[in-house]
Parts: C-alpha cells; sequence; structure tokens
C-alpha cells in the first residue's frame, strides 16, 4: 500500500505535533510538509505536492476557509479541514465543505479515534488533484465525504 | 480542551554557570506557569532538557513559542501531545528536583535519539518526570 502523502497547516505548535504524532504512528502515511499558516501551505505546496492537506479553519492571516476559496478553481490536493469547530453538523463545517474541502475532522477526535481519521484521509487523497469547481449551488465536483464516517 | 506536552531540547548552557542558569529557567519557569494555568516538570541532563507541560492549548502554543525562540535550548523536539482530562503535576508551576546523577543516569538513556523514541521510552520518560515532582510537597 503507497502511504498517503500528507501536508499540515496548523498555526498552533502543540495541534501541529499531535497530528504529526497521529500520522507518523500510521505506516500508511507519510507527512511531507508542516506549515504554520496558509501562506506558507500555498508556498510548500507545489515542490511537494501531497496527496491530502490539513488546513484549520481558524488560522492567522488566511484562515482555512480563505485559503479554500483562494485554491478555488486551481488544481489542488484534496483537503481535509481539521479544526475544533468543524464538528458534523455546523455551520463551520458546511462552509468548509462548500468552500472546496473534501472532508472536515474534529480536532477533539483526532487522538481518540485517530483511525478514523486515517480513513476520511486515505478517502479524501483517492479524489487526488480534483480542481475544484464550485457551481451555482455552492458544491464542488469532488464527491463529498466530510463526516461520512462520523 | 487542556493537554500535556512532552518535548526534549539540547541546552546550549555553558558549563561554568550551569546550574545558576538552569536555576534561573525553573525560576522564570515557574513565574510564567503560574500566570499562565500551566504546571509542569522538568529534568536536565549534562546536554538536554525534558519537560513535561500540561494546560490549555493556547497556553502551551505561547510557551513553546518562547522556549523555540530562547537561545539556551537547541533542537526543540516536541515527543508527544496528549489531551488529558486530570492533570498529572496539579499544583506544580514547575517542578525541579535539582541535579541528580541518578535522574540523569535514568534519564540519558531515555532521551537519546530522540528522532526513534518509541512509545515505550515515551511513557518511561513521563512517568519518571512526574515521579520526580512526587516524592516533594507541591510549591504554588
Amino acid at each position: 500500500m503507497t502511504a498517503v502523502r500528507v501536508m499540515i497547516v496548523d498555526d498552533s505548535v502543540t495541534m501541529r505535533a499531535m497530528l504529526e504524532q497521529v500520522m507518523s504512528a500510521d505506516d500508511g502515511c507519510h507527512v511531507v510538509g508542516i506549515a504554520a499558516d496558509a501562506e506558507t501551505a500555498l508556498r510548500l505546496m507545489k515542490p511537494s505536492w501531497p496527496d491530502v492537506m490539513t488546513p484549520d479553519v481558524t488560522m492567522p492571516g488566511i484562515g482555512g476557509l480563505q485559503f479554500l476559496r483562494d485554491i478555488d478553481g486551481q488544481r489542488h490536493p484534496p483537503i481535509v479541514v481539521v479544526s475544533s469547530t468543524s464538528k458534523a453538523g455546523t455551520q463551520e463545517s458546511a462552509q468548509a465543505i462548500e468552500a472546496g474541502a473534501s472532508a472536515c475532522f474534529d480536532k477533539a477526535d483526532l487522538l481518540a479515534d485517530a483511525r478514523r481519521f486515517m480513513r476520511v484521509l486515505r478517502k479524501a487523497a483517492q479524489s487526488k488533484s480534483v480542481p475544484i469547481r464550485r457551481g451555482p449551488g455552492g458544491h464542488g465536483s469532488v464527491a463529498v465525504i466530510a463526516n461520512a464516517e462520523a | 480542551m487542556e493537554r500535556s506536552l512532552l518535548y526534549v531540547s539540547q541546552q546550549s548552557l555553558s558549563s561554568l554557570n550551569r546550574e545558576q542558569a538552569i536555576e534561573e529557567i525553573v525560576a522564570e519557569a515557574r513565574s510564567h506557569n503560574a500566570l499562565r494555568g500551566i504546571t509542569g516538570a522538568l529534568a536536565c541532563t549534562q546536554d538536554h532538557f525534558a519537560q513535561l507541560l500540561e494546560g490549555a492549548t493556547e497556553e502551551l502554543d505561547d510557551l513553546m513559542d518562547r522556549i523555540e525562540r530562547d537561545h539556551r535550548h537547541v533542537d526543540v523536539t516536541i515527543i508527544q501531545v496528549t489531551p488529558i482530562l486530570c492533570r498529572r503535576l496539579p499544583g506544580w508551576s514547575m517542578a525541579y528536583s535539582g541535579p541528580s546523577t541518578y535522574v540523569a543516569r535514568q534519564i540519558v538513556p531515555l532521551i537519546g535519539g530522540t528522532t526513534r523514541m518509541n512509545s515505550m521510552r515515551i511513557e518511561r520518560l513521563v512517568s519518571l518526570l512526574v515521579g520526580l515532582a512526587s516524592p516533594v510537597s507541591a510549591e504554588t
């Protein structure tokens, strides 16, 4: 099985370490980049080209939602939003999906449900590098798997 | 949500005033942590610091930013971050039991080669840090 190559994007050094810890514990996952903000993530994205990116919604500068909107229409890796405000059914979760995220995952479940998190990453990675084209209804062409396993 | 965070760093202290410098680090940490609701324990070897911290994520972020910018720490590596329901070091703004050959002998093999630190070594290091705070009474 080919390892899923992931880029972590989070302004919290604690959360970056925790995400790296969860991902590194899984042989099927390889962290190829770590960014503390969306600007750095955009800069690192092209040379490292991960299979999936995991931005937080709330970040200084360009937040996660704005990050999604900024790359709307461009070719980019699938995105799984990892945030404490992205529980299933929340407005933030719906906005992230509408902005082009493949899935959302609640930070609070990261360690307790690491296996589900890894499944969500793998599933998102399967929809590799599809340009998001939002239609009038707001939904992109990428299959929405947000909270599918919640 | 509160978390515990374990990190290891190389220390860049001169051997001439090493003990005094560590006492200053501990004093600064106790003052800062008490204000920020952070609890923790510190252990030192000849070359490394190992510290277990407990607190809110935002406070741990700020503290780790400070530590990464602190010239006394080099190669700061976060080893483990875990959500916690209750603290293992309540009452300790920073537990530090001073230089000890015994502690150094216990910790050196656990800290060496942090890049391949497995879960058993991590748990032993955490237990040791918690244990260092246990024999004496809390100081807040």
